[in-house]
């Protein structure tokens, strides 16, 4: 059996990650084009509240959920701590895999690192900001990656861990009959414990970063321009043309 | 909305699903739909992955077995963003009903688990030049020749003509005995003798297709008549009395849009250099139409509640009273909805337009307001009888 890994955080009060969606997307949609029993299983590390975004993965075509949490352990895990828990998961409740797909960020923290630091630390290839999975066979796959002028495409070994951008397959609408089995689908449940992680390289003590404060940016008018279209656009290209 | 109708969590969930749907696949096409005329097979085809087709029809039959409860909730919530495509599915059920309702388990089998899948739709024929508001004075006629009916005569205003797969056909069988003349039957699209005339063009929901259709010796096996002969007329009233509380939904769901839409106009207009909701006229406005809305969804939800508790047979007041009383508050909020935006209401950019254009038709089909009333004013004489 092809085991597709997905690997979803949930967000509080939006529920599942914008990105994460696409992840998905791109391994239901490669477990639906192989027809060979694949099985897509998704991962996410948080608190309890994140059942709800496994059973959206459940309705829009995940076939196992795993709920990687511990409130003692886990909390204020960095995201080279996240990364360890989920890969040590993988590792150890997945076991052999074909793919790993992550989304290219989260929408809170979005730092962009917990999927390649997941591929590192199994010791596989990555490749970010995929847009499309162009082909894959038992061996390899070939994909198209966002680059900033363009795209590129890029061949890779099997087993690979992939970060996802908003690509060519818009997430599924969940049909009513999907939503309404995910409610009663069996979530899994691991904390430290069950995991048996070493608990010095997880939480917020096991985390070489912690987040000290959060705030939101004010944005501080610079300047402002006004009067005829004209005049608006002119002042503000000298302005621009004088600023670099 | 603040109001809490104690739904149900799968009602929710129904409710939920209809609006992604309606957000993610109807709102960016429903103007090219209603400029174009076209039928809007594509989103057919979203509702059905998403399970709405079939919410009304029994879990045995492929359906979600939320009754009528369940079609008015995702009716409501479609046409918030478009009354046109919505009613695809409105007179999806409309065409059904005579076989949920009369159908023998046979023709259940062979026709509803492809209606609730979204693989076919349906079509309600009564209505001919000559027989509006009277059904009575249909004259398409169905001869008996052996195990076979010969249908012969033209239907029009079917909606969904030449699009569904299954029509439910109201046909005279025996020109003399009148009222106990009309049978019901189920022709299939491909039959032979069966073909469409003219498609109507229409002041609103032109998603919707309104078209004539044409029997000319067109032959039918007896099994697929609905019920027994003769029966055609109670099994059309019934059939109406089950499916008056969705077009009562399209209504509000058309009121509820344009509500919406009036609300966020009147925030951010800004005339005499206040935004206008600011001015107690508009405020008034907006205060009776919200009113009005929620009424109209309170009496609508009621009604639909007693009608799929199977309390009582005698539901065609009710049906007729909210199928009235909703598609007059369509009109009236739409109206206003339009007055509210001003002349930028008038045009076709902005969404009241076509809610205005589309309400009206809440007030003709399935039974006219009038109709309605007349309907409305039998049962009150008809239960002052038993009481006395
Ligand atoms: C877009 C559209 C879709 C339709 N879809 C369908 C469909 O799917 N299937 C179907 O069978 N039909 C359908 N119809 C037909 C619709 O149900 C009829 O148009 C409606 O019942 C009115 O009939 P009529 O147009 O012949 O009007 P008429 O019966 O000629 O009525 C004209 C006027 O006289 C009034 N009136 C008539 N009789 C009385 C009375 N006894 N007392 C007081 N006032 C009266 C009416 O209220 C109306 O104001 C559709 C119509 C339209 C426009």
């Amino acid at each position: 059996m092809n085991k597709i890994v997905i690997c979803i955080k949930h967000i509080h009060n939006i529920g599942i990650n914008y990105f994460d969606l696409y992840a998905l997307e791109e391994g239901v949609q490669l477990k639906e084009q192989n027809q060979d029993n694949s099985k897509v299983i998704v991962f996410t590390m948080g608190p309890r509240g994140s059942e709800s975004t496994l059973r959206t993965a459940i309705s829009k075509g995940a076939d196992e959920a795993y709920l990687l949490t511990d409130d003692k352990f886990f909390k204020g895990s960095d995201t080279i701590a996240t990364s360890y828990i989920l890969a040590t998961a993988i590792k150890l409740l997945v076991g052999q895999y074909k793919i790993i797909i992550c989304g290219k960020k989260t929408y809170d923290s979005g730092t962009e690192q917990v999927g390649p630091a997941i591929a590192t630390m199994l010791n596989i290839p990555h490749v970010s900001y995929v847009r499309e999975i162009k082909s894959i066979n038992q061996r390899r796959l070939t994909v198209e990656r966002v680059v900033d002028d363009g795209y590129e495409t890029i061949r890779s070994s099997l087993p690979v861990l992939l970060t996802v951008t908003n690509g060519v397959h818009k997430p599924r609408i969940a049909s009513i009959k999907s939503k309404l089995l995910a409610r009663k689908a069996n979530i899994k449940i691991f904390n430290a414990y069950d995991l048996d992680i070493n608990t010095s390289k997880i939480g917020l003590y096991g985390s070489p970063t912690q987040v000290v404060s959060l705030y939101t940016k004010k944005k501080k008018l610079k300047k402002k321009f006004s009067g005829s279209a004209r005049y608006i656009v002119s002042s503000f290209i000298k302005q621009f043309n004088n600023s670099i | 909305m603040v109001m809490n109708y104690m739904l149900s969590e799968e009602e929710q969930l129904l409710i939920e699903t209809a609006k992604i749907v309606a957000n993610e696949k109807i709102k960016p096409v429903r103007q090219y739909y209603d400029k174009n005329e076209e039928f809007p097979w594509s989103i057919i085809n979203e509702l059905a992955k998403a399970d709405l087709c079939g919410v009304y029809i029994p879990e045995a039959y492929g359906g979600l077995g939320k009754g009528i409860m369940g079609l008015i909730l995702v009716v409501e919530e479609l046409c918030k963003i478009d009354a046109g495509i919505a009613l695809t599915l409105a007179a999806t059920a409309l065409g059904i009903l005579p076989i949920l309702l009369f159908g023998t388990s046979t023709q259940k089998k062979k026709y509803l688990p492809d209606i609730a899948a979204g693989k076919s739709i349906a079509a309600f024929c009564l209505t001919e030049a000559n027989a509006g508001s009277d059904v009575t004075a249909i004259n398409t006629t169905a001869i008996q020749d052996g195990d076979h009916y010969i249908i012969n005569g033209n239907k029009c205003f079917i909606t969904n003509g030449g699009e569904a797969q299954v029509y439910t056909v109201f046909v005279k069988t025996n020109t003399d005995k009148g009222l106990r003349g009309i049978s019901c039957f189920i022709i299939d699209k491909e039959t032979q003798g069966f073909a469409f005339g003219k498609k109507e063009h229409k002041m609103g929901i032109r998603a919707s297709s309104t078209r004539e259709l044409i029997f000319n010796n067109c032959k039918i096996h007896k099994d697929q008549m609905i019920g027994h002969i003769g029966a055609g007329l109670i099994i059309a009233q019934k059939t109406l009395n089950y499916s008056r509380p969705g077009v009562a939904a399209q209504a509000l769901g058309i009121a509820t849009g344009a509500l919406y839409e009036a609300i966020h106009y009147a925030k951010k207009r800004v005339q005499f250099g206040k935004s206008i909701i600011t001015f107690q006229a508009i405020q008034h406005m907006l205060a009776d139409m919200a009113t009005e809305v929620e009424a109209a969804r309170a009496f609508l939800y009621s009604c639909v509640r007693m009608i799929d508790a199977k309390i009582s047979k005698r539901i065609s007041k009710e049906s007729a009273m909210v199928k009235l009383f909703c598609s007059e508050v369509a009109m009236k909020v739409t109206l206003n909805a339009v007055q509210i935006l001003g002349g930028y209401g008038y045009l076709q950019d902005y969404n009241v337009e076509k809610m205005m254009r589309d309400a009206k038709i809440t007030t003709l089909y399935e039974g006219t307001s009038q109709i309605q009333r007349n309907e409305i004013a039998l049962g009150l004489i008809k239960e002052t009888v038993i009481n006395e």
